[in-house]
């Protein structure tokens, strides 16, 4: 990037001696007081588009400094004005997109980006940031286009790799994302890398291959709860309970503040009927998280289970008024509300994960509602 | 601790018995009790007699095993006046808990019996019946130990003869009683609801249409006939429609109802036909009704004629469609033993009406107790019937019998707690899917007499859903926040100013065309080349502001100039002008050296100027026979020996660097001047500063 800044300024160094040297040709000419005036006004428009050039490097430095202060919108006003002044320079295109981005501007950031490559074609940095902003905007097919330009400009990019591996396993074409995620490991192995190629051996039911990149991730990094989390899953799909239930652990104690372990181990003691360290767990994971609706859901059930449906129902009412769309939570507070004879609310509720695409809740619906 | 707490329990116990000792005392229908009101005495022992009476035949129907609500409501029509008169008569409240456990009110029996307990303080006086009445009443409560210990003190109590008759009953009672102890054990799963359209008289017999939209039942609540001397109704059939879950809109039918009991027994399941009973001559035989647009038509009898082998001087009530339509089951008082008992009877012509005589519906189903109600599911495979036999938890229990290939119905299966109660609970109308069913039962808690009750079965339970969270993808579960921006810039003001002038001979003031470079001197680097025009000498430069630079003239035959000058940082429009005059070849001729440094009060020669010796080296080298003297020049400040020998030795300096770079020493001369060849004034800065310089002269050439 500073290179290329240096380019720029040295090309308008050129083109300040282009102007002089075309000038002292012309001094061979008989005219000489003219074109000297000429050559005398052509350097005061220079020596203007220099000030007018140091501006616009001034408004971007200053863009920088609002930028780490988080203020972007002032940022952008400043690369702007850096824009209007020089609308070659690139940087400060990328720094205005990077703007637009974390306001979420998305066409906008876009097309900054856009303009960054076309003005710096090894500038990846702006190809990987659009096709960020394309995953966002599920725009899939532009982003993938984006990560193999840049795996053509680069065949090194590791994370380009990586990231085209993601949106491989986004679009459940797991063997596919192997391969993605195999090629960044080639070039350089990450936990995270194994973690996904771990994740998608596991939507493969290739639960061996799975343990042993989730391990290796381990090996790599062992300060990943998620991996630990991940791990657990696995060992509890194997129905290996103790092995999911140590793993819960490790995931806890690597981050103790992982409510989605806490919530998982939650549901594990459930399996295992150990219904008071299922509530401790879901009660651990709604302190740590309040917007934790799977962990309200599942202490739902956990109330439901020792038949106090009336606290049952107050947790899937906060479970679905944290996520108003989520179907399970309904078809469990539908139950809960039939066991309350509150038919006429189970029914309703029914009917709502049915239409959320839970099949049950409409066998239910036809049996228990008509 | 725990002593002195017992101890406290014991004292308070002992209170509220001694309580109970100052009120429990039975008061005798006597003068002598009643001085002050004898009429009301005399009214009172005159409503007991009559009510006495029915009692009496109440017992011997019940002791027959015979329906007798209507002796024992029209004893505690008699009796109720007298209690108000006076409540604390033991006998009295045993007698009136006694007819109130054979009515469709068997609820109220247990505060009378209950009051009759505690007012007999001396056990022995009473009629041990009292302990009869009561086990029945905790039987009702549901207080199963309870009742068999009062059984099993009435067992004990009773020696006289006159009790021999209770002996079954007491047993079938503790049989009950232990039922329901296992029954209980095991509740089904199911809601059970008193129905909106239940009233305070009997509600009972629900019949429900298939699709569980149609309900009609049977009611003996206040209708337009007159009630009988005791403010009792007649049955009439009603019929109620399914909207929005709820019952609403419940109708008589009128075009079936008659002055007379008229009852429902069954609906076919398309809600088309009706099956009710009506008692003509005293003889009560099943008739059917059928459904012409909103009409029910008038009812015919079912079952061939009167007096055929169906319809047989025993009563025929009850009755219930086979789904197959070839069946028609009932129930009669002329079953085994003159019980009423469940039978069958099956078409043999239909146009004629013709049925084959009556069978029973089989010894798994029929008991030496009455079958209350029959009832064949949709299904055709399923009978719900009640009775008061098999492991009845007490009065009428429901039961369910599947049938078996051959046609023959299997054991029965009481349908559980709570679905059964020690009370009498009847009748069994489902939906096909067999989900919600109606049943009619006198349980406490009800609107009273009988009531209807929707039964909904949960069946198994609903399994409820937990979830959890994966993480599969790394950088959604871990995102890394990537804030890179490009850095920011270090950007010089640049400011350019014009440079120009003429390069002239020094002697003939004529144009020299000659090679001028610029060198900035902060770089040390050449910053451009360029010729003067050699007809007019001039040149013109743009050089960026706020530097030092130095310049070297040099043209074939001229000995090279140079010198070094600043241009300020300036304002837009800059412009410095400089004429420089070179001075051709020449033994004699001198140039100061403007742009060779040395270190302060030093003889070495700093960096800068190497650009500039290089030029001397490059154009002695262009003019071989060139003999020439670097001498050294200071201003006239200081010590002039020390200015003498630092300018010798700066001179000596020079020509050292000139011999490395190759020139013959021979050719050079070094010659310290201290500042006695000043080229300027020393009075001023300027002339000082142009008086300290290196030169060099030409000796030879």
């Amino acid at each position: 990037m500073k290179k290329h800044i240096y380019f720029v300024i040295m090309s308008l160094m050129f083109a300040t001696f282009g102007i002089a040297q075309t000038a002292d040709t012309l001094l061979f000419d008989s005219t000489i007081n003219n074109q000297e005036l000429n050559f005398q006004d052509s350097i005061a428009n220079l020596n203007l588009q220099q000030q007018q050039f140091k501006l616009s490097r001034d408004a971007y430095n200053e863009g920088i400094q609002l930028f780490e202060l988080n203020n972007f919108s002032d940022a952008v006003s400043r690369y702007t004005n850096a824009i209007e002044i020089d609308s070659l320079f690139v940087a400060a295109y990328f720094n205005r997109g990077v703007c637009f981005f974390t306001l979420s501007d998305y066409d906008k950031a876009i097309s900054d980006f856009t303009t960054t490559f076309k003005l710096d074609s090894t500038n990846y940095l702006s190809l990987f940031k659009r096709a960020e902003i394309y995953r966002i905007v599920n725009k899939n097919s532009l982003a993938l286009v984006d990560y193999k330009r840049i795996i053509a400009l680069d065949d090194q990019n590791y994370k380009s790799y990586y990231e085209m591996g993601v949106l491989m396993f986004l679009q459940n074409n797991f063997e596919e994302a192997i391969q993605m995620y195999s090629n960044s490991i080639k070039i350089k192995p990450t936990a995270n890398t194994y973690n996904d190629r771990a994740s998608s051996y596991r939507n493969l039911q290739k639960y061996e291959k799975a343990i042993s990149d989730y391990e290796k991730a381990i090996l790599l990094d062992d300060k990943l709860a998620f991996v630990y989390n991940n791990l657990a899953a696995i060992y509890r799909l194997k129905d290996d309970k103790q092995k999911a239930l140590s793993n819960y652990n490790n995931a806890i104690s690597k981050n103790p503040n992982y409510d989605i372990a806490y919530n998982n181990r939650g549901r594990l003691y459930f399996e295992l009927e150990d219904y008071a360290a299922a509530t401790a767990d879901f009660n651990k994971a709604i302190s740590l998280n309040p917007e934790n609706a799977l962990a309200y859901n599942n202490r739902g059930v956990t109330h439901h289970k020792n038949k106090d449906y009336v606290t049952a129902i107050a947790d899937f009412d906060k479970a679905i008024s944290i996520d108003k769309d989520y179907a399970k939570a309904y078809l469990n507070r539908a139950i809960s509300k039939q066991m309350h004879r509150d038919e006429q609310g189970a029914c309703a509720d029914w009917d709502r994960a049915n239409r959320l695409g839970i099949s049950l809740a409409k066998k239910y619906l036809m049996n228990d509602c008509h | 601790m725990i002593a002195t707490r017992s101890h406290i329990i014991k004292t308070l116990l002992l209170i509220l018995l001694s309580v109970n000792f100052v009120f429990a005392q039975n008061i005798v229908f006597k003068t002598s009790n009643f001085k002050s009101d004898k009429d009301g005495l005399k009214k009172a022992l005159k409503n007991i007699k009559l009510g006495d009476e029915f009692l009496q035949s109440g017992n011997d129907a019940i002791l027959a095993r015979n329906d007798a609500i209507k002796f024992f409501e029209q004893a505690l029509f008699f009796y109720l006046p007298a209690n108000k008169f006076n409540p604390k008569n033991i006998e009295l409240n045993v007698k009136i808990g006694n007819a109130y456990l054979y009515t469709n009110q068997k609820y109220l029996a247990y505060n009378f019996l209950q009051k009759a307990i505690t007012l007999d303080d001396k056990e022995q006086e009473t009629d041990p019946t009292i302990h009869f009445y009561y086990a029945m009443s905790l039987q009702l409560e549901g207080k199963f130990s309870e009742a068999i210990d009062q059984f099993n003190i009435f067992k004990k109590r009773q020696k006289d003869k006159k009790f021999e008759p209770f002996a079954d009953f007491y047993k079938k009672h503790i049989q009950e009683c232990e039922s329901a102890i296992e029954l209980i054990k095991k509740p089904q799963k199911v809601w059970i609801d008193n129905l909106a359209l239940n009233s305070e008289a009997d509600d009972w017999s629900p019949c429900l249409s298939a699709d569980g939209e149609l309900l009609i039942f049977t009611s003996n609540r206040a209708n337009e006939h007159l009630p009988d001397s005791y403010g009792r109704y007649d049955n009439e059939i009603y019929y109620s429609t399914l909207e929005n879950r709820k019952w609403i809109k419940t109708e008589a039918i009128n075009t079936l109802n008659t002055q007379e009991d008229d009852a429902v027994g069954g609906l076919s399941y398309d809600g088309q036909r009706l099956l009710i009973y009506k008692v003509e001559n005293d003889n009560a035989d099943v008739f059917e009704s059928k459904l012409n647009g909103t009409k029910w038509e008038e009812p015919e009898r079912k079952m061939g004629k009167a007096g055929n082998s169906v319809n047989t001087v025993d009563n025929e009530t009850l009755a219930s469609y086979d789904p197959k339509d070839i069946k028609v089951y009932y129930l009669t008082d002329g079953g085994y033993g003159k019980n009423w008992d469940i039978m069958f009877s099956g078409v043999m012509n239909k146009e004629r009406n013709i049925w084959g005589k009556g069978q029973s519906a089989g010894h798994e189903v029929n008991t030496k107790y009455h079958e209350g109600s029959v009832y064949l599911h949709p299904d055709g495979k399923t009978m719900y019937f009640s009775s008061q036999g098999h492991n009845s938890m007490g009065g009428y229990d429901i039961f369910v019998s599947h049938v078996d290939e051959l046609g023959h119905w299997g054991p029965a299966q009481n349908l559980g707690a709570p679905i059964n109660t020690p009370y009498d609970d009847l009748f069994y109308s489902s939906t096909a899917s067999g989900k919600v069913a109606y049943i009619a039962s006198n349980r406490k808690g009800g609107e009273g007499g009988m009531d209807i009750y929707k039964l909904t079965l949960w069946g198994t339970e609903k399994p409820q859903s937990l979830d959890a969270e994966e993480q599969l993808i790394a950088s959604i579960a871990n995102p890394i926040q990537d804030k890179t921006i490009s850095q920011p810039v270090m950007v010089e003001e640049r400011n350019l100013t014009v440079f120009k002038g003429k390069i002239l001979d020094i002697i003939t003031k004529e144009a020299v065309g000659a090679n001028i470079s610029i060198t900035d001197n902060t770089t040390g680097k050449n910053y451009i080349s360029l010729t003067s025009n050699a007809s007019t000498g001039k040149f013109l430069i743009s050089l960026p502001s706020g530097k030092n630079y130095g310049i070297a003239v040099s043209a074939d035959g001229y000995l090279f100039h140079s010198e070094n000058f600043d241009i300020a940082k300036g304002e837009t429009y800059n412009l410095l002008e400089k004429d420089i005059e070179l001075m051709y070849i020449d033994i004699g001729s001198k140039i100061a050296l403007r742009n060779v440094f040395f270190e302060i009060g030093k003889s070495i020669v700093k960096e800068d100027s190497f650009a500039e010796l290089d030029r001397l080296v490059d154009l002695m080298n262009k003019l071989p026979n060139l003999s020439v003297e670097l001498s050294g020049h200071t201003d006239n400040t200081g010590s002039e020996v020390l200015n003498i020998r630092l300018s010798q030795k700066r001179a000596e300096a020079v020509v050292d660097y000139l011999i490395k770079k190759g020139i013959s020493e021979d050719k050079l001369t070094a010659k310290g001047y201290g500042s006695t060849a000043p080229i300027d004034s020393n009075e001023s800065l300027e002339g000082r500063k142009n008086n300290r310089r290196t030169e060099f002269k030409i000796i030879g050439n």
